[in-house]
């Protein structure tokens, strides 16, 4: 513990020092202190992995001492107001930066018009107080409230626009604020808005010069202790959902928007979420900032400070919630210090960034792939709510819609498709198919390719439109979205893998469970001890599904999903499917690209998943004949978007209309 | 409703400034189609055009070269040459190292690096941080066409922009690069296993796209009178939207997206109290209305995302 505290001192002692030496001999033994402790952590062995280890171990003691540190900082400055400033604008960089991370890095909107959404909090402040006579503390509320208003009327064009587009779309919004403040005569032009009042809590200004333990601290510490405040809470909020299933769902549509739908992650839902959550945090800055600079004007919010915003965000790490803390840190206050350079201060900035992009792309301080790794096990509290994947697999309960028709042979009818035709054009994808499912059952898809298969898979799950009538458990499916569908109990895995490379393979099991259940942002923020008991509950269930395949998986859970070999991949991305406890289950082509050896193992581990949920239907598309042959209890084969056979697999591999599809005419015939 | 002969002489404005905006416009589109990159310090590119035109034309004053056409044409040349090099640097430097990164990876280093090269301009440049006269060698005066005033200078700049444009259109369906060019940005891959030197055809593209942003910053010169080193920002903002209205990816849409964002300018600035200050309001709007309704531009490629 002592030594966390003393490293904690120690490089407490190196950044007042870093701030305030101006004589050369001084400077000179602060930067040779600096390169020293770094040399040191770089180059003693065992000195990094010792203290990571005592930081890691008392953690506790670890936040307590930074704490500390923290609030200490304006004493220490206390002869240069400007320097408490400038520690204070770092502060609000990184609550804006946490903010503008969650849009960014963790839900991956680009939002280039960061500074404009600041500047929608600070003007809110600026009009409320100073036109409106309101109280600044009620404006200080208002003004993040106006950046989500405003966030959400754009954000229409947002979730139409992707890419580079939507980086555009950004941009002139930026642009269309800053030409707006400018002109519109209420805002005050060019001039901005002045004289906005200060904060005055409990009838104490924050702008009087206070005395605490008998040190006389400028003004600016008043404001510093505030953004502290801010900073930590936006911090905090940004990390518990950072790691709640609202950011799992927002990392997984980051990285595979058609798997987080087909996993039943409402996306344009989520986005918005996630856009109004940056705004609101990006708004507080900038409501914040008006009051304790007391003005705001147009060259305050452009585009350049929205450039300066989205640096603290890839200086640090991407999606890093301790990056932004870091990038903050030290992107504010470092061209303040070297003045002398002023004139050269945005080109060397420039010069950083494009190093730190081309040598560093993950930042500083790199996003974390076992997000859930280090969550703590608080007692043995029960899962805070029965959810149906605590319950027996086949109970799929509150899913069940309708009773599902049942025939004469107590065959309960699952899927039932009818006259389903998929155009892309002039092109029919498929023609007029009628296929039929029952609960429990096993078929096979057969037939080369572009027969129709996938697209048939597509359009059941709601990716691709269609005509005809797909009815599931008796209702029908028409005019559903793919996360509606993946609810009602279909999930499905894809031809070519669509994991979630970057995140970790309990991450991308656990998506899966999103489509029932999950506790809420509210408790992820707020109740943490139910938080952790779901969280971990859906752990042990994930590890509970990875065992079923491969006894090893769940030991690497917290591992990068990238570093498994292609069968496990596979594995994983069947067991996500199965998280969502579906009725219904799709497999396109399981055993594309894997070795004989390695189909086989798979189709053991399929017999194991349908002896655990014999009630579980499973429609599969396969080109290797053992396969189908081994799993399907009856096979369907296709061609030309049609179907041209039906029946058990030695009939059907028999009929020669398929024989011809697959091997085409016998010359002579 | 303006007479007229308001209209017209507006959107004979409009042309003049589409004009200019389609040249960086097909820029845009040209990188976006080989590399799938936005080159964001394309704007500042067009910027360094502008500049190396300013210094060319002084260099020519000061070697005692008197005649205006050939002077102008030299400089119109020099400055190509010049710009495109820099736009080949900056390609090699910053742009193909990260093509294979994420978007916003790309983005913020071009970015970054206009911010550079605009700084550059800023502290090296003499003066830098002033507006630059910017000499015309351009007959004044014009005729009357129907109660619209045509100047001389207009026609010029609406030829040389035309021409420019004809002359990559001709380069880019007439030439064996231009074939190349045009096959790396259907399929890379493809094109490179036909034989197609992938490195020579991203740098060709670079330094056509380059080259073009130097015409249009003379010509912006040319019509304004001055050019400043903040120019690249609106110049690059303006670009990108008119090659996204048009479609990335398509040179065609570029052109009619930077006409179209002239136009609608103008149009705005007449039509509009106090219009020209909010000319730039109701333009950067339609744009975003506009993606909305057709999220891949006017001749962009509809996307069918393949599962």
């Amino acid at each position: 513990m002592l030594t966390v505290w003393a490293v904690e001192l120690g490089v407490f002692a190196l950044v007042v020092a870093a701030i305030l030496a101006e004589r050369p001999v001084p400077l000179g033994l602060t930067i040779g202190a600096g390169v020293a402790a770094w040399a040191a952590v770089r180059f003693v062995p065992g000195l990094r992995g010792g203290l990571a280890a005592a930081f890691h171990g008392h953690r506790r003691a670890a936040w307590l001492g930074g704490a500390v540190v923290a609030v200490a900082l304006p004493f220490a400055l206390r002869a240069s107001p400007y320097w408490t400033f400038v520690a204070t604008m770092a502060l609000l960089y990184v609550t804006i930066g946490q903010g503008l991370n969650f849009q960014i890095g963790t839900a991956g909107m680009i939002n280039l018009a960061g500074a404009a959404f600041a500047g929608l909090g600070g003007y809110t402040v600026g009009l409320l107080t100073v036109r409106l006579g309101a109280p600044p503390l009620l404006a200080l509320l208002a003004g993040p409230l106006v950046a989500v208003a405003v966030g959400a009327v754009l954000f229409v064009p947002i979730l139409k626009t992707r890419g580079h587009y939507l980086a555009l779309v950004t941009i002139a919004f930026g642009f269309i604020f800053t030409i707006l403040m400018n002109n519109l005569e209420f805002t005050g032009g060019p001039q901005g808005i002045k004289d906005i009042p200060t904060l005055r809590p409990f009838g104490f200004a924050f702008s009087t010069p206070i005395r605490l333990f008998g040190v006389g601290l400028p003004y600016h510490a008043n404001f510093y202790w505030a953004a502290l405040a801010l900073a930590g809470l936006a911090t905090l909020a940004a990390w518990r959902l950072h790691e709640s299933w609202l950011g799992l769902a927002l990392n997984t549509l980051r990285d595979d928007e058609i798997a987080a739908r087909c996993s039943g992650v409402h996306v344009a839902r989520q986005k918005l979420v996630a856009f109004s959550i940056g705004n609101l945090i990006i708004g507080v800055g900038g409501a914040f900032y008006a009051v304790m600079v007391g003005f705001v004007s147009p060259p305050d919010f452009d585009f350049g400070y929205s450039l300066i915003m989205l640096s603290v965000i890839i200086l640090g790490g991407v999606d890093s919630i301790p990056g932004i803390v870091l990038g903050a840190c030290l992107l504010i206050p470092l061209p303040e210090r070297f003045r002398f350079l002023h004139e050269y201060r945005l080109l060397l900035y420039g010069v950083m960034i494009v190093l730190v992009l081309l040598f560093r792309p993950r930042g500083l301080w790199p996003a974390p792939t076992a997000r859930r790794g280090a969550l703590p096990r608080r007692g043995a509290l029960p899962p805070f709510r029965a959810s149906p994947r605590a319950a027996g697999a086949g109970e799929a309960g509150a899913r069940t819609v309708r009773s599902p028709a049942r025939d004469a042979g107590g065959h309960v009818s699952l899927l039932e498709i009818r006259d389903l035709t998929v155009r892309f054009g002039g092109l029919t994808a498929v023609d007029g198919v009628t296929l039929e499912v029952g609960e429990g059952e096993a078929v096979g898809l057969i037939g080369p390719n572009g027969s129709g298969k996938t697209t048939l898979f597509n359009a059941v799950t709601g990716l691709y439109a269609w005509s005809g009538d797909v009815r599931f458990a008796g209702a029908s499916l028409a005019g559903l979205e793919p996360h509606a569908i993946c609810r009602r109990g279909i999930a499905r895995t894809f031809q070519a893998s669509r994991l979630c490379l970057d995140l970790s393979v309990f991450d991308n099991v656990l998506i899966g469970m999103r489509a029932t259940g999950g506790a809420s942002a509210w408790t992820a923020l707020l109740r943490r001890r139910r938080f952790l008991a779901d969280v971990h509950a859906a752990l042990d269930e994930a590890r509970r599904l990875l065992v079923l395949f491969n006894p090893a998986l769940p030991a690497r859970g917290f591992e990068r999903a990238a570093a498994l070999p292609q069968i496990d991949r596979r594995r994983v991305e069947i067991c996500r499917a199965l998280a969502a406890r579906p009725r219904l289950l799709l497999l396109d082509e399981p055993s594309a690209g894997m070795s004989p050896e390695e189909t086989a193992e798979l189709m053991r581990d399929l017999q194991v998943v349908r002896e655990a949920d014999p009630r579980l239907a499973v429609v599969i598309i396969e080109h290797d004949m053992f396969v189908i042959e081994s799993v399907s209890q009856r096979v369907t084969a296709f061609n030309y978007g049609r179907k041209i056979a039906e029946g058990p697999f030695k009939t059907v591999a028999a009929t020669p209309e398929v024989r011809e599809a697959y091997l085409g005419r016998e010359a002579g015939v | 409703m303006p007479p007229l002969e308001v209209v017209l002489q507006q959107a004979l404005n409009g042309l003049m400034l589409g004009v200019m905006y389609a040249l960086i416009a097909v820029g845009f589109t040209l990188f976006f189609g080989v590399l799938d990159v936005i080159h964001f310090s394309h704007g500042d590119i067009f910027m360094l055009g502008a500049f190396a035109g300013l210094t060319l034309t002084a260099l020519w004053a000061a070697l005692g070269l008197t005649a205006p056409a050939l002077a102008l044409a030299l400089t119109f040349l020099g400055a190509c040459v010049i710009t495109g090099l820099i736009g080949v640097a900056a390609e090699r430097l910053c742009v193909k190292p990260l093509a294979r990164a994420s978007p916003l990876m790309t983005l913020l280093a071009t970015l970054s690096l206009g911010l550079v090269i605009r700084e550059s301009v800023l502290v090296f440049y003499p003066r830098g941080a002033d507006p630059k006269p910017f000499p015309t060698p351009l007959p004044a005066g014009g005729f009357d066409l129907g109660g619209v005033f045509v100047r001389w200078d207009s026609l010029a700049i609406l030829g040389i922009g035309f021409a420019a444009m004809i002359a990559v259109d001709r380069l880019i369906t007439r030439t064996r690069m231009g074939a190349a060019i045009r096959a790396v940005a259907q399929d890379p891959e493809a094109a490179q296993m036909m034989g197609v030197d992938l490195d020579r055809t991203v740098d060709a593209t670079f330094f056509i796209g380059s080259a073009l942003a130097a015409v249009a910053g003379i010509l912006s010169g040319l019509y304004y009178g001055e050019i400043q080193f903040i120019m690249g920002i609106s110049g690059g903002v303006i670009g990108f939207s008119a090659a996204a209205i048009g479609g990335l990816g398509n040179v065609y849409g570029a052109i009619v997206g930077g006409l179209l964002f002239g136009v609608l300018q103008t149009t705005a600035a007449a039509f509009i109290p106090r219009g020209s200050e909010f000319r730039d309001v109701v333009a950067f709007a339609v744009v975003m209305l506009f993606l909305v309704f057709k999220p891949t531009g006017i001749l962009g490629e509809r996307s069918v995302e393949r599962v």
